[in-house]
């Protein structure tokens, strides 16, 4: 049946098993198993151990896979953050800032010890006459997870302000926590 | 360390793990690992059985005729079903 096949005419396989690692009958990789020595080696007792072990395997590598994808995107949003370029900070629905990169912190004249202290509250940086422009901007926040860049003003820990451009995206699922980032 | 590069080690561990528990318990001489990538399917680790035990190689090279029974594979992704010879 495979006689056409190129490796099997010119390798000398005496049993040959090909198992397909299937996970809620989706494709997740194929294990190939030979012997070059002796036949029949791949009797009905070792294969359904094998494919106890195969199952076990598709899940499992599946999982490392899923997780691979999310560190690997956690890193890639984590290298634009301290990449400093823009100012980027995280935070939660009732306004506190959860995270933000150095950048923003410059912005606003803030340091590290003020964030940790839970003392960054973004809706004190929004001056009180910006607050209905921005609310309007947020509007379309709820149905689509992110709005359009809107302008407005923080105040920095002096007192002094900053004219910014604000974009504003849900940062997770529920849509808890929200990421801005800020250009002057 | 970085985060990926965890998720690297952790699913390269696995795919050791299962090569040698395969390749012991089947009483292969030799087992390859085949895993889709990007839309292709590609060797990701080869297994062989010797004196000393099994080694596993990490290999990430595409599949070739001079590796594995191309057309074997290829029936078995089509149907989704295992093939044995011999």
């Amino acid at each position: 049946m495979f006689a056409e096949d190129e490796y099997m005419s010119r390798k000398r396989v005496r049993s040959l098993l090909c198992l397909p690692l299937l996970k809620q009958a989706e494709l997740i990789g194929v294990l190939y198993l030979e012997n070059s020595l002796a036949s029949h080696v791949f009797t009905p007792a070792r294969i359904a151990v094998l494919k106890l072990l195969a199952s076990q395997a598709a899940i499992a590598l599946e999982n490392a896979r899923l997780y691979r994808d999310v560190a690997e995107r956690e890193a890639k949003i984590r290298r634009l953050v301290d990449a400093n370029i823009i100012g980027i900070f995280i935070s939660s629905r009732k306004g506190e800032i959860i995270e933000a990169n150095d950048a923003f912190l410059r912005m606003v004249g803030y340091d590290r010890e003020d964030l940790a202290a839970g003392n960054m509250r973004w809706t004190d940086l929004t001056p009180p006459e910006w607050r209905a422009s921005t609310a309007s901007a947020l509007e379309g926040m709820d149905t689509t997870g992110a709005v359009q860049p809107y302008e407005s003003e923080y105040v920095r820990k002096d007192g002094s302000r900053v004219p910014v451009l604000i974009g504003s995206a849900a940062f997770d699922e529920q849509r808890d926590q929200v990421l801005r980032s800020c250009s002057i | 360390m970085s985060e990926a590069v965890a998720g690297e080690i952790v699913l390269e561990k696995l795919i050791e793990t299962l090569m040698v528990i395969a390749v012991e318990h089947a009483g292969a001489d030799r087992g390859l690992l085949i895993l889709p990538h990007g839309g292709q399917y590609r060797i990701e680790a080869g297994a062989t059985s010797g004196r000393d035990g099994v080694r596993v190689r990490l290999v990430e090279t595409p599949v070739t005729p001079s590796e594995l029974p191309v057309l074997i594979l290829e029936q078995v992704i089509r149907t989704q079903s295992q093939v044995i010879l011999g």
